[in-house]
C-alpha cells in the first residue's frame, strides 16, 4: 500500500497515485515559505547526505536541488561527470556503490540513458531521486509545473494544458503527460511531426500538427526547448523556420485564454520557441517554475528522508 | 562368433516427422551411430550373441536432434564470451547436434584457414557438428568478396554477413551470384540501417519509455531487397530473424511466387513482445528488436504454416559486465541455445504452438536447407536423436547455464519441458 506522504525513490510520475502527487504539491506549499524567510533553513534532514549525481550536464537542476537539501539542513555532495571516474572507464553502478561507500542516503541522479535511475534504484541501497533520464522523465520538472499551474489557477483538474515543441525527444513532455493526467488535466500536443513520437495518441492527449488549435483556449501553454543541434538535420529546417511555424509570439498567444499561463523548462531560445515579448509578459511564470523547483524538490527530498527514516518532523 | 554393440531406447514416445502423426510408443535401436530398426511398443528380447544397451525411455519423447542455423560461439577471438568447446557443451545439453556459426569472429570467417579451423574445433569438442558461415565480404566491409570458393572448398556450406547488413545492393546481387556457383544457401539479416535508430520495436513502448527505437520498416525495406535478389539471382536465399507481420507478408507472398528463399525466426521474437524491453531490463536487450504482439502472434502463425520455415537460437553469449550498464549501453544478444526447447514447448503449453511446428522448426526445416541427412526416424538414417521431457518444469537460472554466458531474458521465468538425453551418431553427448 502506497502511503502517501513518502517515497521510496521518485523515478516517474507513470504510477503514482492522485494522492501521493497532491501530497508532494502540499509539501512544497509549506517548503516554499521557507526560501522567503531571512534564515532560510529548516532542521528536517539535518544529518542527511544527500549526493547530486549528474552524469549529464545540467546547471540549473542541480542548483535547484542543491538549495533544496541545503535549506532542509542536508549535507551535499556534488558528483559529476566530467570530474568523476565515469570519464575514466568506470561502469556507473562501481561509481555508484563507490559512493554507497560514503554512506550518503539519498542520490539525485541524472543521467543521459533512459531507466539509468531505475537500474540504480534496483541495486543499491539508497533513495533514489530521478533528475532527468535521457528522454524518458523528469518528475520533478512536471512537479513544479504542476506546482505552478496549480498555485496560478487553484487547481489541475479540467485544466487545457498544451505542450509545444519535440515531444520525441523531451522528458519534461512525458513527465507532464503523465502527471497532468493523474491530476484530471487534459493534455494537448503540438510540435512537427518529426518531434512528434510513434503512437504519442495512444495516451489519453489530443496531438496536433500547428500550435494554434493546441493553444486554442488553453489555460497553460508549455513551450519546449528547441536543441539546435537538432537543426538542418533531419527534424527541422532552420530556426527562423520554427519560430515562424512552431514558435510562440503574442499573435498566436491571443488564442489563448485571456489569463492563459506561459511556461517554459528554460533554458529558453529567446526568438526561437519563444519570443522574448511573450517570455517576458505578464503571462510569463517562468521565473515562478524556477522558484517553486525548490519548493518542490524540498518536499521530494522530505518524503524520500521519511521514507528512510532519516527525516526530523 | 563377433559381439554386437547395440544401443535401444526402450519404452519411450517415438515422434516422427516423417510419418507426419502423433507420437506412438515404441523403441529405436543404433548401432555404429546408424539407426538398425525402429519399432512399436514393448521393445523384444534381444537376439542371442547381441550385446544390447537398453536406455529407459518412459514418460519420454524421442525426436530426431535439432540442428541451429544461427549461433554464436565466439571463437576465434572473444573465447571469454564462449568457445565451440563450451558453445557445443550447451548446445548439446539443448538437444542439438548441429550447429551454424555467425562469422563476425575476430579473424572474421572469411577465408578458408578460419573455416579449417573451426571445423577442427567442433571435432575435437565432439558435441556437434560445427558448419561456419563464410563472410560475403573482406572484413564484412561490403566492398571486396571474401573467398567464398575457398571457403566452400573448405567445407563451408552457408554464407552471409552475421547481423551486418551489406549496403551496397549491386555488391549483394553479385556475391549471391557468386555463391549460387558453389551450391552455398545465402543468409542474410533484414535491417536498412538508415532507418534503425536503436534497439527497441518503434511502438507506444518505446515512446513511453524514451527507448531508442526502430520501426518495422527496417525490416520491410530489407526483405523486400533480399527477397527481390533471391529471385534475380537463383541463390538459395535464408532471411534470417524475421521479426514482424510486415516481413512475414513478403515472405508468404514471394514463396506463393515460388522464389527460392526460406527464412527464421528466433525463439525471443516468437517468445517475447516490445512489453520485455519496458523495464529497461538488458537482459531483454536483443537482436531483432522484440516488437508488438501483432508481430508476435503473425510470426507463430507463419511458423504453423510453414511461411517462416525454422527457428534459430540466436545465441549470443556475453559477459555479466555487458549487461549489468544502463540499457544504452549494455552489449545486444542472449545465450539461448540450451533453452530453445523449453521455450517453445512452454509456447506449446500454452496453446500458442504444435509440438509437430516445433520438431520440424527445429529438425526437419533446418536438415532440409542446409541438405542434410536424418530429420526423420527410421532404419538407415543417422542416430541423430534426442530425449525429450514434455512435462517437467524448470526455472531458469542464467548463472547455472551450460554456456559461458549467463545472459538470458527468461532468467527466473519457469520453462516448461526440457531435452534429458542427446545423441549424435549414437554416441551419448548429453544426459540430464
Amino acid at each position: 500500500m502506497e502511503n502517501p506522504n513518502t517515497l521510496n525513490h521518485l523515478l516517474a510520475l507513470e504510477g503514482l497515485s492522485k494522492e501521493t502527487v497532491t501530497s508532494i504539491l502540499d509539501h512544497a506549499v509549506g517548503f516554499k515559505e521557507v526560501s522567503k524567510r531571512r534564515i532560510k533553513k529548516v532542521p528536517p534532514l539535518r544529518g542527511v547526505t544527500v549526493v547530486l549525481f549528474f552524469i549529464e550536464n545540467s546547471t540549473r537542476t542541480r542548483i535547484s536541488f542543491e538549495v533544496a537539501a541545503k535549506r532542509l539542513s542536508a549535507d551535499t555532495l556534488n558528483f559529476s561527470a566530467s570530474t568523476s571516474s565515469l570519464s575514466k572507464g568506470e561502469t556507473l553502478l562501481d561509481t555508484a556503490k563507490n559512493l554507497m561507500a560514503m554512506q550518503p542516503d539519498i542520490i539525485v541522479m541524472r543521467h543521459f540513458a533512459p531507466g539509468a535511475a531505475k537500474f540504480l534504484s534496483e541495486r543499491i541501497p539508497a533513495g533514489i531521486v530521478n533528475a532527468g533520464d535521457g528522454p524518458h522523465a523528469h518528475p520533478t520538472q512536471a512537479l513544479l509545473d504542476m506546482y505552478t499551474m496549480r498555485e496560478r489557477k487553484g487547481r489541475l483538474e479540467g485544466l487545457e494544458v498544451a505542450i509545444v515543441g519535440d515531444i520525441a525527444h523531451s522528458r519534461v513532455a512525458r513527465s507532464n503527460i503523465h502527471g497532468l493526467l493523474t491530476m484530471g488535466a487534459k493534455v494537448r500536443l503540438a510540435g512537427p511531426r518529426t518531434m512528434l513520437p510513434t503512437m504519442i495518441d495512444r495516451f489519453p492527449v489530443s496531438v496536433h500538427d500547428r500550435i494554434e488549435p493546441a493553444i486554442e483556449g488553453a489555460d497553460v501553454v508549455m513551450m519546449l526547448r528547441i536543441q539546435k543541434e537538432r537543426m538542418g538535420k533531419d527534424l527541422f529546417p532552420s530556426d527562423r523556420e520554427y519560430a515562424r511555424v512552431f514558435g510562440l509570439d503574442s499573435q498566436k498567444l491571443k488564442l489563448a485564454k485571456p489569463d492563459c499561463l506561459v511556461m517554459h523548462p528554460g533554458p529558453m531560445n529567446r526568438g526561437v520557441e519563444i519570443t522574448p515579448e511573450v517570455a517576458d509578459s505578464t503571462q510569463s511564470v517562468i521565473l515562478e517554475q524556477v522558484e517553486n523547483g525548490v519548493a518542490v524538490r524540498m518536499a521530494v527530498l522530505f518524503m524520500v528522508a521519511r521514507h528512510l527514516g532519516v527525516s526530523e518532523e | 562368433m563377433v559381439t554386437v554393440m547395440r544401443t535401444r531406447i526402450v519404452n519411450c514416445q517415438i515422434f516422427d516427422p516423417a510419418t507426419g502423426g502423433d507420437a506412438f510408443p515404441g523403441w529405436v535401436e543404433f548401432e555404429n551411430g546408424v539407426i538398425t530398426a525402429v519399432g512399436k511398443g514393448q521393445a523384444p528380447a534381444p537376439s542371442a550373441g547381441a550385446e544390447i544397451t537398453d536406455i529407459d525411455g518412459q514418460g519420454f519423447t524421442l525426436a530426431p536432434s535439432f540442428v541451429d542455423m544461427y549461433a554464436n560461439f565466439c571463437e576465434p577471438g572473444y573465447e571469454y564470451r564462449e568457445t565451440v568447446a563450451s558453445g557445443s557443451r550447451a548446445a548439446a545439453s539443448g538437444g542439438y547436434t548441429a550447429v551454424c556459426l555467425r562469422p563476425d569472429t575476430d579473424p572474421i570467417i572469411q577465408r578458408s584457414d578460419v573455416v579449417r579451423f573451426l571445423l577442427e574445433r567442433g571435432v575435437f569438442a565432439n558435441m556437434v557438428d560445427i558448419f561456419p558461415i563464410g563472410a560475403l565480404s573482406m572484413n564484412m566491409e561490403g566492398q571486396t568478396m571474401a573467398e567464398i570458393g575457398e571457403m566452400a572448398a573448405a567445407g563451408a556450406r552457408l554464407v552471409g554477413e552475421g547481423n551486418t547488413f551489406v549496403k551496397r545492393t549491386g555488391f549483394l546481387r553479385r556475391c549471391m551470384e557468386y555463391a549460387g556457383n558453389f551450391g552455398l544457401v545465402v543468409m542474410l539479416t533484414n535491417e536498412d540501417p538508415s532507418l534503425a535508430e536503436g534497439p527497441c520495436h518503434e511502438g507506444f513502448m518505446s515512446t513511453s519509455r524514451g527507448l531508442k527505437c526502430t520501426p518495422v520498416q527496417a525490416e520491410e525495406i530489407a526483405v523486400a531487397r533480399h527477397i527481390a535478389l533471391a529471385e534475380l539471382t537463383g541463390t538459395p536465399t535464408h532471411l534470417v530473424k524475421i521479426s514482424s507481420a510486415a516481413g512475414v507478408r513478403l515472405i508468404r507472398d514471394a514463396r506463393a511466387r515460388g522464389i527460392n528463399i526460406t527464412a527464421s525466426v528466433s525463439i525471443h521474437n516468437l517468445a517475447l513482445n516490445e512489453d520485455a524491453n519496458a523495464g529497461y531490463d538488458a537482459m531483454t536487450k536483443v537482436w531483432p528488436p522484440l516488437r508488438a504482439e501483432e508481430d508476435r502472434l503473425a510470426l507463430l502463425a507463419a511458423l504453423e504454416d510453414g511461411t517462416i520455415d525454422i527457428v534459430v537460437s540466436d545465441h549470443d553469449p556475453h559477459v555479466i559486465e555487458g549487461k549489468e550498464v544502463e540499457f544504452d549501453l549494455a552489449t545486444v544478444g542472449a545465450s539461448s541455445i540450451e533453452l530453445t526447447f523449453g521455450v517453445l514447448n512452454t509456447l506449446v503449453e500454452r496453446g500458442e504452438l504444435k509440438f509437430a511446428t516445433v520438431i520440424r522448426a527445429l529438425a526437419t526445416a533446418p536438415r532440409k536447407i542446409m541438405h542434410l541427412d536424418g530429420g526423420v526416424i527410421s532404419a538407415g538414417m543417422p542416430a541423430d536423436l534426442v530425449l525429450l521431457d514434455r512435462k517437467a518444469v524448470r526455472k531458469v537460472c542464467g548463472a547455472e547455464l551450460v554456456s559461458q554466458g549467463v545472459n538470458t531474458p527468461f532468467d527466473g521465468t519457469d520453462l516448461a519441458g526440457c531435452p534429458v538425453m542427446t545423441f549424435r551418431r549414437g554416441r551419448m553427448t548429453f544426459a540430464a
